[in-house]
């Protein structure tokens, strides 16, 4: 709907979408790299930009039980990772309104 | 001025006639009350009574107005459109006269080129303030003794001059009467005298000194036409002395010297009042002075006159050629069309950027421009590249894909072989490209990344090594936030304004090619047009904000309220009937599915039009020539054009659901 200028982010190492290259996280923002998710490896970002949310559902994670939902490349629609919107236990509540994206899926942007 | 000849001979005779009457009035009322001010609020009439002819003045308000004011304005607008004997007789009928004999013994002054004489008359004598005396050197002091005498028996003004306006200043009279009179001297080739004046009148007015020195440069001119053009000066013969009593008249209090075509421009102000505060005015007919003007909205579009549904996919820009007579449109789907204007048919359908291997999604063309003569169409797309095709043939004639970010605009250079190209990359944000080759080579072939500057700060080096940058906010980090979102070129080419990604507007010359200015906005910024004069520029701003800035200046002259935009890229465009091709409307789409349309001068919203189903509208236009139409840009697929509801005849419509609406003749 509309035309919309990608969001461009500013730092030295910069993730974008394998496919379309379209910025997504800035590698900075990592919070965690002990992630893992369909593909492998997944890194737990603060933030990422120029995604679209899809729905929320309850997913059993290995972690335990959570409400999450997947994010997607806003140009290519291809699914990058999830966002965690909601975790049951306690010590798992730090990864709340966070970001998943999976290593396999993401390029280097310079 | 009033160059009629036959008019100087008219002030003649009152000046003859007051002193036929034996006690001149004036005399009289110099020493009766001695107080200039009386006379001068007064006007002149007479306090004898003796220039009324036949009985008592009528000194009765019209409708609320002084009767005098009125009947020496319409004295002068009577000289004004040649009719002296009616001047004449209304004057003698009222008992009013247009300029009291000083003025016009002023007037005459100057207009004959006595100097000392206008001097006088102007400023007064001024022998007891010790200023500068009067006519300098020893060789004109006889003539001026004689114009004294002369004048001073004429009225009693010669004391104190003509009543000055507030602010006005007497050493810039006195410099341009000067200046006037060396300029004749040296025309006159009387050097002598000349550089007489120069020294003992000009320069001890202590004024305007580089002014001075290129006057006394002028005494080096050979001949009297050499004289004319340096100075720019008409040479007596000319126009100069009725343009200096224009420019002296201006500082004479307005009630002695009534200023020039007074009626003419109360009148001028009140139409232009009028039709600021027209709503719906669009057209460059001037309104009759007969009644109060007031545009009906037939002259306004703002009923839908067809649509076009060539798109497969949202429509994201549209532009009219500069004569008017195609429409270009381009969309999400890759597509460029370009419309016949009178019978909106497609000419052409460019399919360039499906040539290249990128998927379909990627491929929208995002802008679309053509030259100013109308020649080439560039189309600007998200994979990264952009094409020049000559609208024409349909030939492709040139292309550029060395660019690793989507081109978001592009903006044609008047001699429309050279353009601006902004991208939302960092290596190559903003670059002037050309279809002329350098080299020469290549005739008929398609030109290809062919930039020949780039506006670049600061310059890029291929060498992408970034580590020796310490923590990273070197020389890359400056660059990676010039991403350009639109661009716009001034009319005359001298100016290119861009707006880049982080809210900045950027200001460009374009013949030194550097950067003007920079100015930081509050907000996103998505569309950048330039004014037909290319002093402003419309901007449109998130959380749906349009406004005009001045270019000079970077504030904001004036906010249009109203449209919504929050995430998409909306445009807006100047349009409509107006003087001097400056449009009297702005349009702007929105994303409430509306398209917004106010009146530039006042920030009036004239119309809120619910264009398309659905959707923002992404971009409006309005047809350069034909003021009823203008057109949009939705994401429903639809390029609307609105017209004006018929004034006569039938109206046929065709409504079927969904379907494309019919024509209205």
């Amino acid at each position: 709907m509309g035309l919309a200028y990608n969001v461009y982010l500013n730092a030295k190492k910069i993730y974008g979408c394998k496919n379309c290259k379209t910025h997504l996280a800035d590698h900075d923002e990592i919070i965690s790299r002990n992630f893992r998710g369909q593909h492998g490896k997944a890194y737990l970002f603060n933030s990422v930009v120029n995604i679209q949310q899809g729905e929320a559902g309850e997913r059993n994670m290995t972690t335990g039980r959570h409400v999450v939902r997947d994010i997607a490349c806003r140009q290519c629609r291809e699914v990058v990772g999830w966002k965690y919107d909601r975790a049951y236990e306690s010590t798992e509540k730090y990864k709340e309104g966070k970001y998943i994206l999976e290593q396999e899926l993401l390029c280097l942007v310079s | 001025m009033r160059q009629d000849p036959t008019h100087e001979l008219r002030p003649r005779p009152s000046t003859n006639g007051s002193s036929q009457n034996g006690s001149s009035p004036h005399t009289n009322g110099a020493t009766k009350n001695g107080v200039a001010a009386e006379m001068e609020t007064n006007g002149y009439h007479g306090t004898n009574g003796t220039m009324t002819v036949g009985g008592q003045q009528n000194t009765s308000p019209f409708y609320g107005h002084d009767r005098e004011e009125v009947t020496r304005i319409l004295l002068q607008s009577l000289n004004d459109l040649g009719y002296h004997g009616a001047a004449k007789q209304l004057s003698s009928d009222s008992g009013f006269e247009l300029e009291i004999p000083s003025v016009a013994a002023f007037r005459r002054a100057v207009l004959e080129g006595e100097w000392e004489e206008a001097e006088v008359l102007l400023l007064g004598q001024e022998e007891a303030e010790g200023g500068v005396a009067l006519g300098g050197g020893r060789a004109v002091s006889p003539t001026w003794r004689k114009s004294r005498l002369s004048v001073g028996s004429q009225n009693g003004f010669a004391r104190h001059g003509l009543p000055l306006s507030d602010g006005a200043d007497t050493t810039t009279l006195k410099f341009l009467l000067r200046q006037q009179k060396y300029l004749e001297l040296l025309e006159g080739r009387d050097l002598n005298t000349a550089l007489n004046v120069l020294r003992n009148e000009l320069t001890p007015l202590k004024r305007d000194v580089p002014r001075l020195h290129a006057l006394s440069g002028l005494l080096m001119c050979q001949s009297e036409d050499d004289l004319r053009s340096q100075a720019e000066w008409d040479g007596s013969q000319g126009s100069s002395r009725t343009h200096l009593l224009s420019e002296i008249s201006r500082s004479i209090s307005p009630s002695v010297m009534i200023p020039e075509h007074r009626l003419a421009t109360l009148l001028s102000e009140v139409q232009e009042q009028e039709i600021l505060n027209c709503q719906y005015h669009n057209t460059t007919a001037q309104p009759s002075l007969y009644t109060s003007h007031a545009c009906s909205a037939d002259d306004f579009p703002l009923q839908p006159l067809t649509e076009l549904r060539n798109h497969s996919d949202e429509v994201w820009h549209l532009q009219f050629s500069h004569d008017g007579s195609m429409l270009a449109t381009a969309g999400k789907d890759g597509l460029v069309c370009v419309y016949d204007t009178a019978r909106w048919t497609i000419r052409h359908e460019f399919r360039e950027h499906e040539r290249s291997n990128t998927p379909a999604g990627d491929r929208g063309v995002v802008y679309v421009a053509f030259s100013p003569d109308d020649q080439y169409l560039i189309s600007c797309s998200q994979n990264n590249e952009f094409v020049v095709v000559n609208v024409r043939d349909g030939r492709r004639v040139a292309v550029a894909d060395h660019f690793d970010y989507p081109v978001s605009t592009a903006a044609w250079l008047p001699d429309s072989q050279t353009f601006v190209v902004g991208t939302q990359g960092s290596r190559r944000p903003l670059g002037l490209y050309s279809l002329r080759v350098s080299n020469g080579g290549g005739g008929g072939g398609v030109v290809r990344n062919n930039e020949i500057h780039s506006f670049r700060v600061p310059p890029w080096t291929p060498s992408p090594s970034r580590n020796g940058n310490g923590n990273g906010n070197g020389n890359g980090d400056a660059a990676s936030t010039f991403r350009i979102s639109d661009c716009a070129v001034s009319p005359d080419g001298s100016r290119l304004a861009a707006t880049t990604l982080d809210n900045n507007l950027l200001l460009y010359d374009l013949r030194s090619r550097t950067k003007v200015a920079e100015w930081p906005m509050q907000d996103k910024l998505t569309s950048v047009t330039f004014s037909a004069d290319g002093r402003e520029v419309l901007l449109n701003m998130n959380e749906g904000r349009v406004f005009l800035v001045n270019v000079a200046t970077g504030e904001v002259v004036r906010w249009f309220e109203g449209v919504a935009q929050r995430q998409f890229v909306v445009r807006s465009c100047f349009g409509g009937a107006g003087w001097e091709g400056e449009g009297g409307f702005v349009g702007s789409g929105s994303e409430d599915s509306r398209i917004y349309i106010w009146r530039r001068q006042t920030g009036l919203q004239v119309a809120a039009l619910d264009a398309h189903a659905s959707g923002a509208v992404n971009a409006v236009a309005w047809h350069p020539t034909d003021f009823s139409v203008l057109a949009s840009a939705g994401d429903d697929r639809r390029m609307d054009e609105r017209h004006t509801p018929p004034t006569t005849g039938t109206s046929t419509s065709a409504a079927a659901g969904g379907g494309a609406r019919g024509v209205e003749e």
